[in-house]
């Protein structure tokens, strides 16, 4: 048994020169143990074991190029090699945000395309400096919306009433301080718009959604219809007094599984911002 | 006697609007300072455009809203911020001053204006849109981007 074994070990690490490299690799942590473990925290680390991908995965019969970037080096998500490379100690420092764009800048995906263009790009921020707790030296707390307390304040909305010849109209602008699109980051996320027309009771009467993120249009093609950086966005809203309608409420919603509003549970949302303005007495009907 | 009351009274209310009413002449600020204002802020800042509405189809500042010339027709949120004021050269005093309080009743603040108006803006190479020339039309946007890393395992270019 024990011959067996040895010669298996020899396989591994003269047959294969890969795997044995891997195995070196895969510990890191002997030497970067803070690192590992806040790493092991992250939803990156996980990528490939997540609800979301495990469903669209299945439902794709297991294409391997997903693991492309959900688990390069297989296992259940990310890992040291995946950015740091194989190179020899000590590897030179990562190309941020190049190293990120492997997998962050795909359809569905141009979170780091977006990040050039942006603001921050220009003030010499990174992805890093967003999305990494501080620790000292160590930058691998890595942090995105399902954190929570992370999206608080990414976003704002703003509501106005316009009355023009006798006619009363909403606009809602949207703006928002992520350093790329909003969502950023997979596919299958978006951002809801809801305005809700409620009565002097405070019951809704009537409601509009939009849907921001990407759109697949079924024949293999995306199309982005996120919200971009530094640029605001503007809703015009007419007929609001409809219904006895006295007042608008307006609130902008995180969705992080794939779906229609009404069929993702209230649970995978969170409230980015809400606000709500008065109609004048005389528009209501 | 009958003389002296009404020039006290008039020079009275003259100097409540100079005073109150009419409070934007001291916030009117340095161009330049207003241009780097408007570059810096993207959410927060509310740039309304005062002046007739054809003139602002011909032309206004990045973002900027028409909002009707009476300020009783613009209602907002309550959340206040600040906001630019566009107006023309030959504005009504008494009309900007009726903004100045429909404004700051909705809790905005500061509240600048530009110095010598919009073709001072425009002068000043201060940043000029066209509104047909931003307007998107919702589910539009052109862009549509070839199939990538997921469907053929190929990573987009982002450097390319």
């Amino acid at each position: 048994m024990r011959s067996i074994f040895a010669a298996a070990l020899v396989f591994c690490f003269f047959v294969h020169p890969h795997w044995a490299y891997a195995s070196e690799f895969d510990n890191c942590a002997q030497c970067h143990l803070d690192a590992e473990q806040a790493f092991a925290q992250s939803a990156m680390a996980q990528a490939a074991l997540t609800k979301s991908f495990l469903k669209e995965w299945t439902e794709k019969g297991h294409d391997q190029a997903c693991l492309g970037c959900h688990a390069p080096s297989g296992g259940q998500g990310i890992q040291c090699r995946d950015c740091h490379g194989l190179a020899d100690h000590p590897v030179d420092k990562l190309n941020v945000p190049g190293v990120c764009a492997r997998c962050h800048s795909a359809p569905g995906e141009t979170t780091v395309h977006m990040y050039l263009s942006s603001r921050s790009f220009k003030a010499g921020q990174n992805c890093l400096d967003c999305h990494t707790g501080k620790d000292g030296e160590n930058v691998h707390h890595f942090m995105g919306p399902s954190i929570e307390g992370f999206l608080t304040d990414v976003a704002q909305i703003r509501a106005s009433i316009l009355v023009e010849q006798g006619r009363a109209k909403a606009l809602i602008r949207i703006s928002h301080r992520a350093g790329h699109s909003l969502p950023g980051g997979t596919t299958g996320r978006s951002v809801w718009l809801v305005v809700e027309g409620r009565n002097a009771q405070g019951q809704g009467v009537w409601s509009k959604r939009v849907r921001f993120g990407w759109v697949h249009d079924g024949q293999g093609n995306w199309r982005d219809e996120t919200l971009r950086p530094d640029i605001q966005t503007q809703f015009w809203l007419e007929n609001i007094g409809r219904s006895g309608t006295v007042r608008l409420h307006v609130a902008l919603l995180y969705q992080f599984a794939a779906g229609d509003f009404n069929v993702v549970p209230n649970s995978d949302r969170r409230l980015l911002d809400q606000v709500a303005v008065e109609i004048p007495h005389q528009f209501e009907k | 006697m009958k003389w002296l009351v009404i020039v006290i009274v008039t020079a009275t209310m003259t100097l409540y609007g100079v005073a109150s009413g009419f409070a934007g002449q001291e916030k009117r600020q340095d161009l330049q300072a207003l241009i780097e204002l408007v570059a810096a802020h993207t959410g927060d800042l509310y740039v309304l455009d005062i002046r007739p509405k054809s003139d602002y189809l011909r032309g206004s500042l990045p973002g900027a809203i028409s909002v009707p010339s009476d300020p009783v027709g613009f209602i907002a949120d309550g959340r206040g911020g600040p906001v630019l004021l566009i107006a023309g050269a030959d504005v009504a005093p008494a009309s900007l001053a009726n903004w100045y309080r429909r404004l700051e009743g909705f809790g905005f603040s500061p509240i600048h204006q530009i110095e010598g108006g919009f073709k001072a803006w425009v002068a000043a190479g201060g940043p000029v849109q066209k509104p047909a020339d931003v307007y998107v039309k919702p589910g539009t946007l052109p862009f549509i981007i070839p199939r990538g890393i997921c469907e053929l395992n190929t990573p987009a270019l982002v450097y390319d």
